[in-house]
């Protein structure tokens, strides 16, 4: 089975374990993306400070085998996202067909 | 959504390839570092980025140090990724429309100091191979 990568906003998922820092997506919109409207990395649970992925917003994700509004995925250098618990908070999504 | 801009950069489609703006740092021979900046504001970017590669429209590689901007702008309908940011830093982009691409909108990869707000992304679609 092919599987081909694709996704709205795609941030330092491509490669597992890559290593990014100082990201600000914020306040932005995907509409009508394939897979995934965003694929974004976590912050520790309980910790609601930082903007590293906040106030974003996905609408009519799809695709042939679906879609998801956001896939949230643990931050690569945080310890305590990979051994105890990552969230993703301030997000909203509509529409999104799995 | 408006996608029309008074200032158009427009690429051509033939044979899937289209037009791409690139940002990148370069040392020369002479050991002259050559630093590369992008300001782009109330721009349209339209037929860009190559077919089945990861040449976007819009692409940051290898740059650090002087900060660049896209705002307020369009980058539209490409048969490619629409923006690409790979190992650079020091990247704003703010009230764009990216907007027909495939099958990424906009990725990052290996990147630091990005500030991406208040974009919209939209039309990300699947390509025609087989599953």
């Amino acid at each position: 089975m092919i599987l081909d990568k694709m996704g709205g906003v795609a941030i330092c998922s491509q490669v597992e374990g890559n290593s990014c820092r100082d990201i600000h997506v914020t306040n932005n919109i995907v509409a009508g993306a394939a897979y995934a409207g965003f694929v974004a990395m976590g912050h520790e649970c309980g910790d609601y400070s930082g903007d590293s992925f906040k106030d974003n917003v996905a609408h009519s994700i799809a695709g042939r085998k679906g879609g998801a509004g956001a896939i949230i995925y643990p931050d690569p250098s945080s310890p305590a996202q990979a051994t105890s618990c990552y969230e993703g908070s301030y997000f909203s999504a509509y529409k999104c067909l799995r | 959504m408006l996608l029309s801009r008074n200032i158009k950069i427009v690429g051509e489609d033939v044979e899937a390839w289209g037009g791409q703006i690139v940002t990148s740092s370069i040392i020369e021979p002479d050991l002259s570092y050559r630093h590369g900046q992008l300001i782009m504001d109330n721009v349209e970017v339209y037929n860009c980025s190559q077919a089945d590669t990861a040449k976007a429209a819009v692409r940051f590689e290898g740059v650090t140090g002087k900060t660049s901007s896209i705002t307020n702008s369009a980058i539209h309908n490409g048969l490619g990724w629409g923006v690409s940011i790979t190992s650079a830093a020091n990247v704003v982009m703010k009230n764009n429309v990216i907007f027909g691409f495939r099958p990424f909108g906009v990725s990052m990869l290996t990147v630091s100091n990005i500030i991406f707000d208040d974009n919209i992304v939209a039309h990300v679609y699947e390509r025609d191979i087989a599953s």
